[in-house]
């Protein structure tokens, strides 16, 4: 009764915040198609915009023998100072300019445009598809819902379709969505071939030139 | 009156006390040793430390493994054998060894014949050439991974059938250790 008219009822205690994991597994359909895209070229470029990861590096000098090269783009997004965008945006480009000495077979955008500006990630995406070779491809994770990002989310290729996403805390920063639509217009000249919502609120896209 | 008369014990062999341990005269000669030994056994690698407070502009070659926790600036070369870069070395260099363990601070491109390894608080920018490259978590890197031409371009799948059939090589016989060139050291 006491239920039903609401008297003397106890408020339920407040269920804690669930914690956020450290780190969870996500299922890839897309990797193994960019690995099949890269593979049979010889002596394939791979440039990863993430940080060196020692799993990754000796997973893709294992399966591909390729040459990789390392941007860590996200160190200038966590250590240029300057609000302004296009300091960042400056910063980026001469990174990717030291970085990028051979033209591309291939590309790993895991998590990097989610921190950028639509103008900056226009640059960076330019950037990529006038170095790309034709038939290269890019393997991205995009964010599906705009919003505050607080983790930088560092993936780690368990096998060919399972990586392993390990959360970093971060500065909050303000997070724009690109759509596919967008996404077709940065990344001019080229082709989405696969672009997959995962649960995580995340699109894995893969994207062709030529 | 019920104790029994019991039978006389033989009599207990004397044990001597244990003879004390030999007492090794230690020579005081000072022991020499000589590069070039009579019988060609398996002698221990030598390391080579340059300390923390050394500095070194210009071109360090050798023959024997080397541990350099000071600063360097040039070149190095140790084509058969292995360089550790301590956790305080800070090295602007080309590096080209049998391997390199970083554990410091290196600019400049690394080439070894057999592996790379960066552990959790070793840092490179540079270039990268080498089989095998292993980079530990923590561990801070940026530049190229070259694992292609060691290889040959082998990749995993591709694994030729001949190399199952090849019969291992005999080891060669050990050679004496050769003395090592002069290090210019600047302080």
């Amino acid at each position: 009764m006491a239920g039903l008219f609401g008297w003397g009822a106890r408020k339920p205690d407040e269920a804690p915040a669930p914690e956020r994991p450290l780190e969870t597994t996500s299922t890839s359909v897309v990797l193994p198609r960019f690995l099949g895209a890269v593979a049979p070229r010889s002596s394939p470029v791979i440039l990863d915009l993430g940080p060196a990861v020692g799993t990754n590096v000796s997973f893709l000098g294992e399966r591909l023998a390729c040459k990789l090269l390392i941007g860590d783009l996200f160190h200038e997004v966590r250590t240029v100072k300057s609000d302004a965008p296009e300091d960042l945006r400056a910063a980026l480009m001469a990174r990717l300019e030291r970085t990028v000495t051979s033209p591309l077979d291939g590309v790993l955008c895991w998590d990097v445009f989610d921190y950028l500006n639509r103008a900056t990630a226009q640059a960076v995406a330019a950037f990529l598809v006038q170095h790309l070779q034709p038939g290269g491809v890019v393997h991205g994770y995009f964010a599906a819902a705009a919003g505050d990002i607080d983790r930088y989310t560092r993936y780690i290729i368990q096998d060919p379709s399972t990586l392993i996403c390990r959360y970093e805390s971060v500065p909050t920063r303000r997070r724009g969505v690109l759509s596919t639509r967008d996404l077709a217009t940065i990344f001019a000249g080229t082709t989405v071939m696969e672009s997959v919502l995962l649960k995580t609120q995340r699109r894995e896209i893969l994207i062709r030139k030529g | 009156m019920w104790k029994r008369e019991e039978a006389p014990r033989p009599p207990q062999p004397v044990v001597p006390p244990p003879a004390p341990p030999p007492v090794v005269q230690q020579s005081t000669t000072p022991r020499v040793e000589t590069a070039q030994p009579v019988q060609p056994v398996q002698q221990e690698k030598a390391n080579v430390n340059i300390g923390k407070s050394v500095i070194i502009k210009g071109e360090l070659s050798g023959s024997e493994d080397l541990t350099i926790e000071g600063q360097v600036e040039g070149k190095i070369e140790l084509r058969q054998n292995v360089l550790t870069i301590g956790p305080n070395a800070k090295i602007k260099a080309q590096v080209l060894a049998r391997a390199v363990v970083v554990e410091g601070s290196v600019q400049g491109n690394i080439a070894t014949s057999e592996k790379i390894e960066i552990r959790d608080k070793g840092s490179v920018e540079g270039d990268l050439s080498s089989p095998r490259v292993a980079i530990a978590d923590g561990a801070h890197f940026r530049g190229s991974i070259d694992m292609q031409q060691a290889k040959g371009g082998e990749k995993h799948e591709a694994k030729p059938a001949a190399a199952a059939s090849t019969p291992t090589p005999a080891p060669a016989p050990a050679q004496p250790t050769a003395v090592p060139a002069p290090v210019s050291v600047a302080r």
